[in-house]
């Protein structure tokens, strides 16, 4: 079906505007379950109606808030007033020739036996409802608490990002490009360093995953010797902006390694990915 | 603290369906206006009968509640065409044609007579407001004719003297301009 060419028709304008026929509605309706582009267009037309309507409002007489309250009322207490029970004799009484007879009429059982069988196919109908409704009623709340699970791990993260932004985002954060080393030419890698508190970030997303047992290892270089600032924990080396241990504000240059798990006490040369002077 | 103000519709029908009071005065204050307005506008002048069509679409809303589903559409969309419904039976109905007074309407309503529009309708007749006037005159009768007489797309393409097909694409661009308008 050519989506675009049933909406541009005007068909939907049609259906709610009420020219057009039940079954163009039942299609429309049909087509709406179908394609999201129909459905969205259905609202659309409809906000667009409404819109208009706001526009077209004539205040009604004030009083016929009240005027109507008390007639939906009304109407409310008379169904509850109609819908008690009344009783009614199956025998008659009839007077025949002065003597009294009691005419027997059978008829009137066939409302009742039908009202018994409807009774009890309701009843029938209304169990297996029920507990239709504890089985969805379960289905909802496992539902829920997944929903909230999702939701407090996804709140808990959007609380850790945030800190790391506000962190992030002041005046005092140094970036320092880590170019890739001769047996890693194309690597790099980027440390922030937060000059006030010393706090360094980094971010490997241009580097490998490392093998399993391996990790990453950042190093500060101050006067010659190499200080650890720690391992980068995370496995996900594309999205994630690690913090290291603080480093010294005399560092003159950073540089990360593949080390063992866990890190090692001094670098290895010979696995050095990325380094940069500042 | 009962709820007396309903931001989203779920909260509203749920309230209605539960015949809260609450309920009703909300939407009595935020749709009585627009209602009314819908029917004032099928009717002409005739505002008592209105008001009456408007007491018969509260009671229509408020026990037929139950049957609203919102996969079908919005809560507003359902209140205008109970409305708009309720306003051309009666337009319809023999004892109104019976009462009413001969105007030009009239001649639109009448099955028998095929006018051609644009010559027939002054503007004023309609109770359209500025907002409206700003609308091209072919697509205010268009959208007149189509939403608030009840007419059919066949009916409605005889009586502009248009093929049925021109009538959807017109109704279509004319409630696009609307949407310029309203903006």
């Amino acid at each position: 079906m050519d989506i675009k060419a049933y909406i541009s028709s005007g068909i939907i304008e049609a259906c709610l505007s009420g020219i057009a026929s039940d079954e163009d509605v039942r299609q429309m309706e049909s087509l709406s379950e179908k394609y999201p582009e129909v459905k969205l267009e259905i609202i659309k037309v409809q906000l667009l109606l409404e819109k208009w309507a706001t526009a077209n409002s004539v205040p009604p007489p004030p009083d016929l808030k009240e005027k109507i309250w008390s007639k939906i009322s009304q109407k409310d207490n008379q169904e509850q007033a109609d819908s008690l029970p009344e009783n009614s004799d199956s025998t008659n009484l009839k007077k025949v020739d002065g003597k009294e007879t009691v005419s027997f009429s059978r008829w009137k059982y066939y409302p009742v036996a039908a009202a018994v069988l409807l009774i009890g196919i309701s009843i029938y109908f209304s169990v297996a409802l029920y507990q239709k409704n504890i089985e969805f009623q379960k289905q909802l709340a496992k539902l829920e608490q997944q929903l909230k699970a999702n939701q407090d791990s996804y709140n808990s993260k959007i609380a850790l990002y945030q800190q790391r932004l506000s962190a992030l985002v002041n005046g005092n954060m140094q970036g320092i490009k880590l170019s890739g080393t001769e047996k890693h030419p194309n690597m790099t890698a980027i440390v922030l360093w937060d000059k006030k508190t010393q706090e360094v970030y980094l971010s490997l997303k241009q580097l490998p995953a490392p093998p399993k047992g391996m990790q990453y290892q950042l190093w500060s270089i101050v006067d010659g010797k190499p200080e650890s600032a720690g391992v980068y924990e995370s496995n996900d080396t594309k999205t994630a902006l690690q913090k290291m241990k603080p480093v010294s504000p005399n560092t003159q240059m950073f540089a990360v390694t593949l080390e063992k798990e866990g890190g090692a006490e001094s670098p290895t040369l010979s696995a050095m990915y990325v380094a940069g002077k500042i | 603290m009962p709820k007396t103000d309903f931001e989203y519709d779920d909260d509203l029908v749920e309230a209605l369906k539960a015949k809260d009071r609450n309920a009703y005065n909300y939407l009595y204050d935020n749709y009585s206006a627009a209602l009314f307005g819908v029917i004032s506008h099928v009717l002409g002048n005739q505002t008592e009968i209105a008001e009456d069509i408007l007491q018969d679409v509260f009671v229509k809303i408020w026990h037929n509640i139950e049957t609203y589903n919102s996969q079908k559409g919005r809560l507003y969309t359902w209140m205008l065409n109970i409305a708009r419904n309720a306003a051309i039976d009666t337009i319809r109905s023999a004892t109104f044609k019976q009462s009413r007074v001969n105007t030009t309407i009239d001649h639109i309503n009448s099955q028998n007579t095929i006018h051609k529009l644009s010559d027939n309708i002054p503007v004023e007749d309609f109770g359209i407001k500025q907002i409206s006037n700003l609308l091209e005159d072919k697509y205010r009768i268009l959208i007149d004719l189509c939403y608030f007489k009840g007419y059919t797309q066949e009916e409605v393409a005889q009586k502009l003297d248009i093929p049925v097909g021109t009538v959807k694409t017109r109704l279509r661009k004319a409630l696009l301009n609307l949407k310029e308008i309203l903006k």
